[in-house]
């Protein structure tokens, strides 16, 4: 008998009872779990219970919960649980581990992980995000993008707005936006490219590489204390003027080092774009590179 | 054989409190209860493990006490990338000939020593870590600007 009732009691019609559903908090510590939208009103989950605030679910290993698409999606994890989300409105994320991989999502992405890896595509709204350890992937985003990392890698593609990354040690990738870039990176590896906007790179003792078409009327700035930098321009791009200037005499045009010089101008053009490339203690290398391929 | 009915060494045939005493155990032998005496004797043998709380409770406390301690001296130890970045920049601020009048230095170094503190609190915070390297570049660029005028 209490088998029979088990399937009722699965679906909570939540919409007659609390109005709309805007907000829907999962919480699973382990397994895989699947976060759908629906175009229906209620949350079909196995173990849940309605709040004044939305409703809370308690996720089991290979549970697939279905939520109204109009809703916020809260996932907290304190272990090593992954999610797939998809088709909600928002998602907030609070996991120590694991992975949470979000598609079509119509707002906004925020929250923090420790150990945790994000994965997001196709997201309508901004991202802001703040982890740890954990790997950062965002492609197709058309808000605006913040990220934190301490020794995360973090992997940015087709953003529509701007770009903001602060790092330690990670890996950082980002490739064409159509706004402005701006890295803040402690020893870490980056590398930019294809960026419509301003491009404001530093990081004090890592590594930095833009390779892109320079664009009329922006600024390439890229510094270090005792790293190395590298500005690519390709086919196509506007004139400009390049200060270029290392203490330690490390630089580089073309391949070629500049003589014993700690400061180069470097005139092309109109010289509508401006770009400053300068180093402490660190190389700093101006060169000509093959066309760029197109961003998708 | 010594009876204990008639307390006389001698065959049971002999004895009849013996014989008796023997016909009624021989009928009941089976549903004879062990005696209280032999929970006593196995104990003897094979002495229980006794649960002593007070040593229990002084090991949790020892242990709890070791981990928060480890825990705390971690946090205070500055991860290598901030210990790093302030090296060079310290190192890199020695080298270079200011104009050591600059009215802005005195807020830089304060700046500069507020980030220090705040980073040792959370050596592994990104942006207390960015802070500080930012607090030493301002003071390096500084530097680096009246050097060269």
């Amino acid at each position: 008998m209490t088998k029979l009732l088990v399937p009722f009691l699965i679906l909570l019609p939540a919409a007659p009872l609390l109005g709309a559903v805007t907000h829907v908090r999962i919480r699973c510590d382990n397994g895989h779990v699947i976060i759908a939208g629906s175009a229906r009103d209620t949350v079909a989950a196995r173990t849940m219970r309605a709040r004044a605030a939305g409703i809370e679910v308690t996720a089991n290993d290979g549970e697939t919960i279905s939520v109204p698409r109009t809703a916020g999606i809260e996932w907290l994890s304190s272990g090593r649980a992954t999610a797939t989300v998809h088709d909600v409105a928002s998602v907030r994320i609070d996991a120590a581990g694991g992975e949470i991989r979000v598609e079509r999502i119509a707002g906004n992405i925020d929250g923090k992980t420790a150990n945790a890896n994000v994965i997001a595509r196709d997201v309508g709204g901004s991202v802001v995000l703040a982890t740890g350890n954990g790997n950062i992937e965002l492609r197709g985003v058309r808000g605006l993008v913040e990220v934190t990392t301490g020794n995360g890698n973090t992997t940015i593609a087709n953003a529509a707005s701007g770009v903001r990354v602060t790092s330690i040690n990670g890996a950082t990738n980002i490739s064409c936006v159509a706004g402005g870039v701006s890295v803040q990176d402690t020893s870490g590896r980056t590398a930019v490219s294809s960026v419509a906007g301003d491009v404001d790179l530093f990081t004090a003792l890592g590594a930095i590489r833009y390779d892109g078409v320079l664009q009329p009327n922006r600024a390439y700035r890229i510094r270090t204390l005792d790293g190395a930098i590298t500005l690519a321009y390709a086919a196509g791009s506007s004139g400009f003027s390049a200060q270029l200037a290392s203490d330690a005499a490390l630089i580089t045009i073309d391949r070629t080092p500049a003589a014993k010089q700690r400061r180069v101008l470097v005139r092309a053009g109109d010289e509508r774009a401006r770009v400053v490339l300068d180093a402490v203690g660190g190389r700093v290398e101006l060169l000509t590179r093959s066309p760029m391929p197109a961003c998708r | 054989m010594t009876c204990i009915e008639c307390g006389q060494a001698s065959p049971t045939e002999t004895c009849a409190a013996c014989a008796a005493e023997e016909t009624m155990y021989a009928a009941y032998r089976e549903s004879i209860d062990v005696p209280p005496l032999w929970s006593g004797i196995e104990q003897r043998i094979r002495p229980r493990w006794r649960f002593n709380l007070a040593a229990a409770a002084a090991i949790a406390v020892l242990m709890i006490s070791t981990a928060f301690i480890l825990l705390r001296s971690q946090r205070n130890v500055p991860s290598p990338a901030t210990n790093d970045a302030a090296a060079h920049y310290r190192a890199a601020i020695a080298k270079t000939q200011a104009d050591r009048a600059t009215p802005l230095l005195p807020q830089l170094n304060r700046a500069i020593a507020t980030a220090e503190r705040a980073a040792a609190r959370a050596p592994n915070d990104p942006i207390e870590v960015t802070r500080l390297v930012a607090a030493y570049d301002a003071k390096l660029q500084l530097m680096r600007a009246t050097a060269n005028d």
